[in-house]
C-alpha cells in the first residue's frame, strides 16, 4: 500500500471529507487530493510535521506512515546513530535471516 | 458513447435511486442526513468513487468542470476552477451528483461497456481534450458544462 492509499483509507474510515481532513492539518483540500492520488511533484511530499499531524487526526500510528512516506522516523534515526553496527549488520542480512531473528526476539520476550 | 445507447430516466426513478443511496449512507454511518447533503461523503462510501482535483486542459473559451473515469472509478474535478466551486458550492455537489449518476443501475451497464476505452485515453501522461460527447451535451448549466470521457 501506498502512502497516498493509506492516507485515504484512514480518512475514509474516519468519515472525513479530503476538505474535511485538510481544515484539520491546515492544509489545502487539493494537496490532500494530490497526495492521496499520489500526484505531488519532487518537493513538494509531506514535511515529517505535517505527516505526524495526519497520524494524530487520523489516529494512526505516526512510524508507519512515515515509513510509507518514505521517511525515516526521528527515533530510528537516533537509533542508527547510536548503533551503527547493528545496523549494518542487519542491513546486510537477507529477508529469511531477518524474519528468523524477529522469531527469536519475539520468543525471547518475557 | 451513442445516443442511442442512453436510457431516458423519468424524474421519480431518480429520486428514488437517489433516496436509496442516502439512506444506505445512513445505515453505514449511522446519521442522519440533513441539507446540504453530504454528497461527497456519499459518493466515497456507497459508489465507492473517489475524488482527484487536478487540472483538465481546456480549449480555447471552453470551461471543464470535471469528470469520471469509470476504470479508476475516480471523479475528476478541475482545481482551474476552485474559485467557481468555492463561490457555488451548489454547482460542486450537482457536479458530482451528475457523475456519480452515470454509475447507477440504469447507466452501469453502458459505462462498463465504455469503460476500456476511457481508461485507454485517460492514462495518456497528460489529460487529454476530447470532443464532447452528444449525450453529455445534454447537461448545461449556463455555459459551464459538465465533462464525461468519451
Amino acid at each position: 500500500m501506498t502512502f497516498g492509499e493509506k492516507i485515504r483509507q484512514l480518512r475514509k474510515a474516519k468519515e472525513l471529507s479530503q476538505r474535511d481532513l485538510a481544515s484539520k492539518v491546515k492544509v489545502n483540500f487539493t494537496y490532500i487530493s494530490k497526495i492521496e492520488n499520489e500526484k505531488l511533484d519532487f518537493g513538494d511530499y509531506p514535511s515529517e510535521e505535517l505527516i505526524l499531524k495526519l497520524a494524530r487526526v487520523l489516529d494512526a500510528d505516526a512510524d508507519d506512515l512515515l515509513i510509507l512516506a518514505e521517511k525515516i522516523p526521528e527515533s530510528l534515526k537516533k537509533r542508527v546513530m547510536e548503533r551503527p553496527d547493528v545496523f549494518r549488520k542487519l542491513a546486510s542480512l537477507d529477508n529469511e535471516s531477518l524474519d528468523k531473528l524477529l522469531e527469536n526476539l519475539d520468543n525471547d520476550k518475557p | 458513447m451513442s445516443k442511442k445507447s442512453l436510457k431516458f430516466l423519468r424524474n421519480e426513478v431518480i429520486e428514488e435511486a437517489t433516496a436509496s443511496r442516502i439512506r444506505q449512507f445512513e445505515a453505514k454511518a449511522g446519521v442522519t442526513v440533513g441539507f446540504p447533503i453530504p454528497i461527497d461523503k456519499i459518493v466515497e462510501h456507497i459508489w465507492g468513487l473517489d475524488f482527484d482535483w487536478d487540472e483538465i486542459e481546456e480549449g480555447p473559451g471552453e470551461q471543464i468542470l470535471g469528470g469520471l473515469h469509470v476504470a479508476n472509478r475516480k471523479i475528476y474535478l478541475n482545481s482551474k476552477h476552485i474559485a467557481l466551486f468555492e463561490a457555488n458550492p451548489g454547482l460542486e455537489r450537482s457536479m458530482i451528483g451528475h457523475e456519480a449518476g452515470h454509475l447507477s443501475a440504469r447507466h452501469r451497464s453502458t459505462w462498463q461497456r465504455q469503460s476500456s476505452r476511457i481508461t485507454q485515453i485517460c492514462t495518456r501522461p497528460a489529460m487529454p481534450r476530447v470532443k464532447l460527447p452528444k449525450a453529455a451535451n445534454e447537461f448545461k448549466a449556463g455555459q459551464k458544462r459538465l465533462f464525461e470521457f468519451p
